[in-house]
């Protein structure tokens, strides 16, 4: 079934004016978890942009090179859809048979529905594992750790957690529903709680970081959206050049 | 309302006064501060309210309230009001100030509230600092010493 996801891409950006479909997700974006999960149903997915956004028309060439199992389109559909997809305010993927055509997005802030849809993620890889075993293994019940990650003793890791290969992790509190992305840095006696570090990103020492989102210098409250630049270096900074 | 830096702005609470303050840079937020004997201040006490006009609570802010954390040492107020409310954000330095000037007003018995702006209170709640806020309804009850 060919399933249409009509997408307006005025809102829902942040850090690097980011489009909302290419957000971080582990080792994915939203995009690609949308398209695993269309795939797991035997589906492909349509996106409708309303006008022509580059970066996320490269990302879906370059990713979905030949089985196509994501197209994209610019405008509405103009004949009768057989069904159509969204995100709900919990992070569900949501696929609705019939003609109604629905925004991807609820009427609520970007940040939550993407932390909605991180959450989901680790409840599924704590529930079922994960399926890339080769790229993460399950050290604990419900943790998550990639490659080549350096993790202090005194570390406490709490379930559900994922962190990213080539991430380090000094004598911090990880969890839970806590995300540290690839080749991240989390300094000793931090605190992350509900929140996700994203890849390349420094986190300086003594921070309590819950419900936030961390990187790109910057914090993203992900209930309510705002977001705070962080200049100084010792506290949040970019590793990646 | 005096300016006693470049960045600090500082207004004093007396028996009398019971004027209008509006954020510098931000006229349209204002707020009534409430005279001295609204807030049952002790005769002879002082309170101040202190504005910080910068986005970023930097080095510089925080040279310039090296004054603020000397009156609250040596107890010259009682009660200090500093609105944050311009504030975006801060860097170690400016941290390391308002954490100071916390812990000098809970030693010296200066009673002090804050009012900070969703963002820099977001850049407060990551680093684990807690501030007792106010809000201009609540500032007629303010907790003296």
């Amino acid at each position: 079934m060919r399933c249409h996801a009509i997408i307006d891409r005025a809102a829902h950006r942040w850090v690097d004016d980011t489009p909302f479909l290419l957000w971080e997700l582990g080792l994915k974006t939203v995009l690609e978890h949308w398209a695993d999960t269309l795939y797991a149903r035997n589906d492909r997915l349509i996106l409708w942009l309303d006008e022509i956004d580059s970066r996320v028309l490269n990302f879906a060439n370059e990713t979905f090179p030949l089985c196509r199992n994501v197209t994209i389109r610019i405008g509405v559909p103009d004949d009768t859809i057989e069904c159509c997809t969204f995100l709900d305010a919990g992070g569900n993927i949501v696929f609705r048979p019939g003609a109604t055509l629905t925004n991807y997005l609820p009427a609520q802030a970007a940040s939550t529905t993407w932390f909605n849809l991180v959450r989901r993620w680790l409840d599924d890889l704590r529930a079922s594992g994960s399926v890339t075993p080769e790229l993460e293994e399950e050290i604990r019940p419900g943790v998550f750790v990639g490659h080549h990650c350096r993790i202090a003793r005194d570390a406490q890791l709490h379930a559900p957690c994922w962190i990213g290969s080539g991430a380090t992790v000094g004598g911090a509190v990880v969890g839970p529903y806590a995300v540290v992305g690839e080749n991240a840095v989390v300094a000793r006696r931090t605190r992350i709680v509900e929140s996700y570090v994203l890849r390349d990103t420094f986190v300086g020492e003594h921070l309590t970081l819950d419900g936030v989102v961390a990187g790109r210098r910057q914090l993203l409250d992900h209930r309510s959206g705002v977001t705070a630049p962080v200049p100084d270096r010792t506290i949040l900074h970019t590793l990646a050049p | 309302m005096r300016r006693l830096h470049r960045y600090i702005h500082i207004a004093r609470i007396t028996a009398t006064a019971n004027f209008r303050v509006s954020n510098l840079g931000l006229p349209n937020v204002e707020m009534e501060l409430p005279a001295a004997a609204a807030m049952e201040l002790p005769a002879g006490a002082l309170a101040l309210y202190v504005t910080i006009s910068g986005e970023c609570l930097n080095r510089a802010v925080a040279r310039e309230g090296g004054a603020l954390l000397r009156g609250c040492i040596r107890r010259e107020y009682s009660l200090v009001i500093l609105d944050m409310n311009l504030v975006r954000t801060a860097d170690s330095a400016g941290l390391r100030w308002l954490a100071r000037l916390k812990q000098a007003a809970d030693w010296y018995n200066v009673a002090l509230l804050t009012r900070a702006s969703a963002t820099f209170a977001l850049v407060l709640r990551s680093t684990g600092l807690r501030l007792p806020e106010f809000t201009p309804a609540r500032l007629q009850a303010a907790p003296l010493a």
